[in-house]
């Protein structure tokens, strides 16, 4: 509690009648904690002391990645949502729901970045092509202009 | 890694070391770590044959008291045995990512 003091620690030493509390009371209430975050009940009772930490912080980083991918289909679900959303609507005139994602989001990964590139040189190739049929457009007008 | 002191005594290697599992079984025997401070000199042997329940579970109490009155540097032997005793509640504790208390020693 916020409002105890250093010295009301004492009194789980028994001076109030209470039972002194042993670290054994202690290591046997996080047991469950520790086997959940995927340790082995020998690893926690007769291995190293110190693995806890390690797992104690793959348990939180796995609860993050949990989190954020329970986020992300939740805003895949809205999207969805909002696509068909015009054609459910009473007196709606439209015929046709609105086109989902052609892709993914884009994640910060490595995977993202091979895809973006990707995208960057098709967007180039398109681009290249455009310029050269227009090129090609204007020299023929051009010829045809000077043979004319 | 976990704290380990090791020795070798008559051509064999001993590593003294604390699991949860050897702090518990020292607990159910009786021990009390907080008597460390109160009472240093007596809790010591009970504090080093518990060292070697990890490792040397079968060792004879008879070698182990040998041992331990042989033991050099029995003060810093009581420190390293409480650091060594400490540290699998130690491991269980968060640390402060970012700490905001500042401390000085008068040494």
């Amino acid at each position: 509690m916020d409002s105890e003091l250093v010295s009301d620690s004492e009194s789980d030493t028994g001076r109030k009648g209470r039972k002194p509390s042993s670290l054994t009371e202690y290591f046997e209430k996080l047991c469950p904690f520790y086997i959940n975050a995927g340790m082995t009940y020998d690893q926690y009772w007769y291995g190293d002391a110190t693995i806890v930490k390690a797992y104690r912080k793959a348990y939180h980083m796995q609860m993050e990645n949990k989190n954020f991918y329970l986020w992300l289909q939740g805003r895949y679900f809205y999207d969805a949502l909002c696509c068909v959303a015009p054609i459910l609507r009473a007196f709606s005139k439209a015929k046709k729901p609105i086109a989902y994602h052609e892709q993914p989001y884009e994640l910060n990964t490595e995977y993202s970045e091979v895809r973006r590139k990707q995208r960057e040189k098709e967007s180039d190739n398109k681009a290249r092509q455009m310029m050269e049929a227009f090129a090609t457009q204007f020299n023929q007008k051009f010829k045809s202009k000077k043979g004319g | 890694m976990s704290k380990q002191l090791t020795f070798v005594y008559n051509d064999k290697e001993y590593t003294l070391e604390f699991t949860r599992a050897t702090v518990r079984q020292m607990e159910n025997n009786g021990f009390v770590a907080t008597d460390i401070e109160t009472k240093p000199m007596t809790v010591l042997p009970d504090l080093f044959r518990g060292a070697f329940l990890a490792h040397h579970r079968f060792e004879k109490a008879g070698i182990v008291d040998e041992i331990y009155s042989k033991m050099t540097n029995k003060p810093a032997l009581i420190e390293a045995l409480s650091d060594m005793y400490n540290e699998p509640i130690k491991a269980l504790l968060d640390e402060p990512e970012q700490g905001n208390v500042e401390w000085t020693p008068n040494w």
